[in-house]
């Protein structure tokens, strides 16, 4: 079974790119909307649809009638002739990158030799291409000593990682690593935490400082409070030591 | 070890056969001393050091078993 995850500005643009990158039609899938679209406010707070498309082999007749249901409140002719364009141009642009060595491969070869000098033999490693994103999906037993603190082996793994790609690679891409989905994880751990320290600083009535992350890992506690009318949120200090700052709005 | 800081640089520079790791032990902390291409410099220290920080990190991770403290340096 064949499943692909992604994002647009719209549902409709994110399902119709799916549809696209699969080359199946969309009575062949069924459809989840992970994430609707949010306008959010002077940019701030905006999120891109996300929908996972999963391919079917056989299409049951409840599963279609669903499907054409989402058509109809949905995908306005014009939206999927805008795309397909598009969605041409990038199709061709992968072909020519197959003739070129594979950053993908290089990148797969890298991990896996620096991993056997960690000591870790039971690596497995899944890619998944999505745009100018690849994400290395990793599993071993040792995970806990790639992901290292609060995900630093990790990061500096990711780093590593795109910096060979982009080697060899002939448009910029950005790699993402995950173990284990050790970053959904650490995205719900960091939304909790976020809502404990939001009320941790309307009950103190101060400013209360996070440890420094990431910029991406800033972003999710950004986004998570970015709802809640009684904290603001932003960052200080250079990076590394960047940090976050909620602050009761008084 | 030697090995693990070779393979983490190599595919980064652009003369690999340049790149060579010297180990440095005294009673309280071991050394390993990294040797580019003094064109690669850059490329394994990065902007704001974050290439040596990255390289760094999972050095200390992978020797954190020992008992003295592990350093790389970055010389040419």
């Amino acid at each position: 079974m064949k499943q692909i995850t992604q994002t647009g500005a719209t549902k409709e643009e994110a399902i119709a790119l799916a549809l696209q990158k699969l080359g199946v039609s969309r009575k062949q899938v069924e459809i989840e909307v992970l994430q609707e679209a949010k306008k959010g406010f002077l940019g701030f707070g905006a999120r891109p649809a996300e929908v996972r498309v999963t391919i079917i082999e056989e299409v049951t007749e409840e599963k279609e009638k669903g499907q054409e249901k989402l058509a109809e409140d949905g995908t306005p002719e014009e939206v999927k002739a805008s795309i397909e364009p598009q969605s041409e141009q990038s199709n061709d642009e992968e072909v020519q990158e197959e003739e070129q060595p594979d950053p993908i491969e290089s990148a797969v070869q890298y991990l896996t030799n620096i991993a056997k000098a960690m000591d870790i033999h039971d690596l497995k490693i899944e890619t998944e291409k999505e745009g100018k994103t690849i994400l290395f999906k990793l599993e071993s037993e040792k995970a806990a000593l790639i992901i290292g603190k609060r995900g630093a082996n990790l990061n500096a793994l990711q780093q590593l990682t795109q910096l060979v790609v982009n080697k060899t690679a002939k448009s910029y891409v950005t790699v993402r690593l995950d173990v284990e989905n050790y970053r959904e994880r650490r995205q719900l751990a960091l939304e909790q935490l976020a809502e404990r320290m939001a009320d941790k600083a309307i009950r103190t009535g101060k400013k209360v400082a996070l440890e420094p992350m990431p910029s991406y890992e800033r972003k999710i506690i950004h986004n998570a409070l970015a709802n809640r009318l009684d904290v603001e949120t932003y960052s200080e200090g250079v990076e590394p030591n960047r940090h976050l700052v909620i602050e009761p709005v008084k | 070890m030697q090995k693990l800081i070779e393979t983490i640089v190599k595919p980064l520079v652009d003369y690999p056969e340049d790149v060579r790791v010297e180990k440095d032990e005294n009673a309280s902390r071991i050394v390993y001393k990294l040797f580019v291409n003094p064109e690669d410099r850059g490329k394994v220290i990065g902007k704001q050091g974050r290439v040596a920080k990255a390289i760094r990190t999972i050095v200390y991770s992978a020797s954190g078993h020992q008992k003295k403290k592990t350093y790389v340096d970055i010389l040419d």
